[in-house]
């Protein structure tokens, strides 16, 4: 990991201490800790009765209630988990556009949200999509102190759920951070952050150059994962075309998050790193002054 | 291949390169990092689509500025090509001179025949015109591109003027020709200087050889009695000899330049001629005599070994002398006396000189003289002021001279001499027929004591001998203009030249001018009377053919033959040059709509 890398993780940290993570409302709710799970659990907490079906924990029968009803009835409590937050960053080169402040945003943003995940009483753990999903070394841990974040993965990130999934935490809170832009059916990983999730937030993480081409006239274009290079020549028409083609892809994210209860933000890397404005995530409940 | 008359225009070329940088940095693709070109497909793929359109147009484009640029740097160098298969123009000079002639069978006439009918058969001029340079440049024949006709015409070249003007006739055909005419210039000796400006090309013909020739010849009558003056020369750089042969020929027949019968010969004599001596050969006839021949033996040029001497005119001027003062008469009779060829007749006068007692009535033509004597009268000492353009001024000096005279009567016509505001002597032109006044008292003058007196007499005699019918020349040299004067009433002559052509001339002013182009003998016809003149070749310059020369000079293949054959074809490369920018204005227009 390079010593940038870690400046900007210390810079995250740093900006993170001002925040604690939330779950958005719009989300289905997941309590961890000190939220109650949805589904009846092995907690204190009293939640409904039920009729007694096989294989039920004989331990929750209500006997009281068996007494009076001759019925076998078995008391549901709130299942009791713990609050925990999982980190996917995008491991591909993208991610490490040069001259942009993706790098910058996405290690900066990754250290915000263990911070304020921190804050929140959530545990976290950090992954690093690449060739496939493994955790960051010391992700666990304080933001300063992770290990190996590497860009510099050619691949897209379905092909990286898809070999090997993060062993994500059961109903926790699960953060993707990514520009987003492969070619690809979007339920293919949202179906894994979704599974088993308290609550889903996806953040596409772009440049300024991927949302608004500065230059113009004849350019040959090298994708920044695979190299491949194209000779373009770009002019108004054409930007204008590039910027429905990015409306598009969001809306089909969007849409796609919608469907399984995820949030998902649009952040430019250049607006979060200039002062490490996260104004997006706060409106969106996803972090709390 | 084409030729360019201003190569610096090629520094224009200089914005082939720049066109190419700004082709190269225009369409040089800079290498721009993405995060994906997933959104870029949809655009690549138009690009895909349309690359075939961008990449036919810009190189075509790009070639149609390359061209344009060339066209107008092309244009602006000035380019000629070739004018195709038609010949270029020509006017070919011809020497007129008789010096042409010498060498008789080898003569630079025979050979520039020759010559000129090779060039013109073995090359093409378009068009072709033939240009005789005698004293005055003239057309021989038609312009023309056939070399046949050039040839015929040639036939027409006698080579028998006294001179050839090459100069002038250089500079008349070059006006002829126009811009792009070349000028061939055929004569006997070496252009005068050397030919720099690649429009002539000067071909001459010429040997240097020896030469004895006539160079001067007069008959004169004088005191009843013919003086011929015959002048010989030996224009060669070696002595030689020549024999002389004068003999009177028969005037019914003057061109006969043999001895016929009836001829008679009057002198004979061998010549020994030192190098470039001149001899002259004298002796007199009886008044009367017939024409004469003179011949030298026969040399390199024939033409000027003869000579006819025709008798001159001596007809008397008839003079009625009317004068009633004695002391007068006596001064007008010497003076009278003293001119040539006076007659004194009261019959059919042709000037009648009176005075105040003059009683005789006026005589038709006749020239008249008055001289009026006044009582009241006073001497004049000058000055003078004398009309010196009048025939009667000729040789007149009135410095020291004492005019005595009135100037009480009112003269009328032009004064020839006045004193102060006082006209002595003046002059009425009536249609050719002059009324003189003088105006003398001679006791009173001193004029009639001078030189002064004799010759003015003498000048009036000799104006109305000049205005008398007759031939004022009856021999001239070649070229020369012959004067024959007719009786009023006269309005055409007949003119055989020696070659026995006729040609009959109108009168004006009751003379005929006849110019001598052609050595013999010329017959002058009219209603009352025959005349006959001779003309000579008595040029010494012609003569000498030491100066001549064959060789040639000038080059039509020198830098100056590129203006005059090839054409300009500017205007071609500028129409190009509008329509590949048109074409140019169309693919943009057409690609601005595609988009």
């Amino acid at each position: 990991m390079s010593e940038s890398d870690r400046q900007f993780l210390l810079e995250g940290e740093r900006a993170g201490m001002r925040y604690t993570l939330t779950v958005p409302r719009s989300t289905a709710s997941a309590t961890a800790g000190l939220q109650l799970g949805r589904r009846a659990g092995t907690s204190l907490e009293f939640r409904d009765h039920r009729d007694y079906q096989p294989g039920d924990d004989v331990r929750r029968i209500d006997w009281s209630a068996f007494a009076r009803s001759d019925k076998l009835i078995v008391k549901l409590f709130r299942e009791e988990i713990s609050p925990h937050l999982d980190l996917v960053l995008d491991g591909s080169r993208s991610m490490a556009l040069g001259a942009s402040a993706k790098q910058e945003a996405v290690t900066g943003l990754a250290a915000i949200l263990a911070v304020a995940a921190e804050n929140a009483g959530y545990s976290h753990r950090a992954w690093l999509a690449r060739d496939w999903c493994e955790p960051v070394a010391n992700g666990k841990g304080r933001p300063s102190t992770w290990e190996g974040l590497k860009f510099d993965f050619r691949g897209n990130l379905g092909e990286s759920f898809t070999r090997l999934p993060p062993k994500f935490g059961r109903q926790g809170m699960r953060v993707l951070i990514s520009d987003l832009l492969w070619l690809g059916e979007p339920m293919t990983i949202l179906r894994y952050l979704a599974q088993g999730a308290s609550a889903v937030v996806v953040l596409q993480l772009i440049a300024e150059a991927d949302a608004d081409p500065p230059e113009r006239g004849r350019l040959r274009l090298v994708d920044s994962e695979t190299e491949e290079q194209r000779e373009i020549f770009i002019d108004d028409a054409a930007i204008e075309r590039y910027r429905k083609a990015l409306a598009r892809h969001q809306q089909n994210w969007h849409r796609a998050c919608r469907q399984i209860g995820a949030v998902m933000i649009n952040l430019i890397a250049e607006q979060v790193v200039r002062g490490w404005n996260l104004e997006p995530l706060i409106k969106a409940e996803v972090l709390k002054v | 291949m084409p030729i360019f008359t201003l190569p610096l225009a090629f520094i224009g070329l200089l914005a082939v390169p720049a066109l190419i940088a700004i082709y190269w940095l225009r369409n040089r693709a800079r290498e721009h990092q993405v995060s994906s070109l997933l959104l870029w497909l949809d655009e690549r793929q138009k690009w895909e689509g349309g690359q075939r359109i961008h990449h036919l147009q810009t190189p075509l484009l790009f070639f149609l500025e390359l061209l344009l640029i060339l066209l107008l740097v092309m244009a602006a160098a000035g380019p000629k090509l070739r004018a195709g298969q038609s010949g270029s123009p020509l006017v070919v000079v011809l020497d007129d001179s008789f010096s042409m002639l010498a060498g008789n069978q080898e003569s630079a006439r025979t050979r520039a025949l020759a010559a000129l009918e090779g060039e013109l058969r073995s090359h093409r001029y378009e068009p072709l015109r033939l240009v005789i340079a005698g004293e005055t440049p003239q057309v021989l024949g038609e312009a023309s591109s056939q070399s046949g006709d050039a040839v015929k015409w040639l036939k027409d070249w006698k080579c028998a003027a006294h001179l050839a003007k090459l100069e002038e006739a250089v500079a008349f055909a070059l006006e002829l020709g126009g811009s792009r005419a070349r000028v061939l210039v055929v004569t006997d000796h070496a252009p005068p200087e050397e030919l720099h400006d690649g429009k002539i090309e000067w071909w001459a013909f010429g040997s240097p050889r020896p030469n004895v020739a006539f160079v001067n010849a007069t008959r004169t009558t004088r005191d009843n009695q013919e003086r011929v003056l015959l002048e010989l020369a030996n224009l060669s750089t070696s002595a030689g000899s020549t024999t002389l042969m004068v003999e009177s020929i028969n005037a019914s027949d003057p061109n006969q330049q043999q001895s016929v019968t009836g001829d008679q010969q009057i002198n004979s004599q061998s010549i020994s001629l030192a190098a470039g001596e001149t001899r002259r050969v004298v002796f007199t006839l009886k008044a009367g005599a017939p024409p004469l021949r003179a011949r030298l033996g026969s040399d390199a040029l024939d033409l000027d070994n003869l000579v006819v001497l025709m008798p001159e005119s001596n007809r008397p001027i008839r003079v009625d002398l009317r004068v009633g003062n004695k002391d007068l008469r006596a001064l007008l009779e010497k003076a009278l006396q003293s001119a040539q060829n006076v007659l004194m007749t009261g019959d059919k006068p042709e000037l009648v000189i009176g005075d105040e007692t003059d009683a005789g009535g006026e005589v038709p033509d006749a020239w008249t003289l008055r001289i009026v004597v006044e009582k009241d009268a006073s001497s004049f000492l000058g000055p003078f002021v004398i009309d010196r353009s009048h025939p009667l001024s000729e040789g007149l000096s009135l410095s020291g001279v004492v005019w005595g005279s009135g100037k009480g009567i009112q003269f009328p016509g032009m004064p020839i001499i006045t004193a102060g505001n006082v006209p002595l002597l003046t002059d009425v032109d009536r249609a050719g027929k002059h009324e003189l006044r003088l105006r003398l008292r001679p006791d009173l003058s001193t004029l009639q004591e001078t030189p002064n007196w004799p010759i003015l007499i003498w000048n009036l005699v000799a104006w109305r001998a000049l205005s008398a019918p007759g031939l004022r020349q009856a021999n001239v040299r070649l070229g020369s203009d012959a004067t024959l004067k007719v009786e009023p009433g006269v309005k055409s002559v007949t003119v055989i030249d020696p070659r026995r052509r006729t040609t009959p001339l109108p009168v004006y002013d009751n003379a005929v001018t006849v110019k001598a182009e052609t050595i013999g003998v010329y017959d002058l016809k009219t209603n009352e009377g025959q005349y006959l003149f001779a003309a000579n070749a008595l040029q010494r310059e012609e003569s000498d053919l030491t100066g001549a020369a064959s060789g040639r000079w000038g080059n039509w293949a020198s830098a100056a033959e590129l203006q005059w054959e090839y054409r300009s074809i500017t205007w071609l490369l500028l129409l190009l040059a509008m329509i590949v920018l048109a074409v140019h204005a169309w693919l943009v227009s057409r690609a601005r709509g595609a988009r």
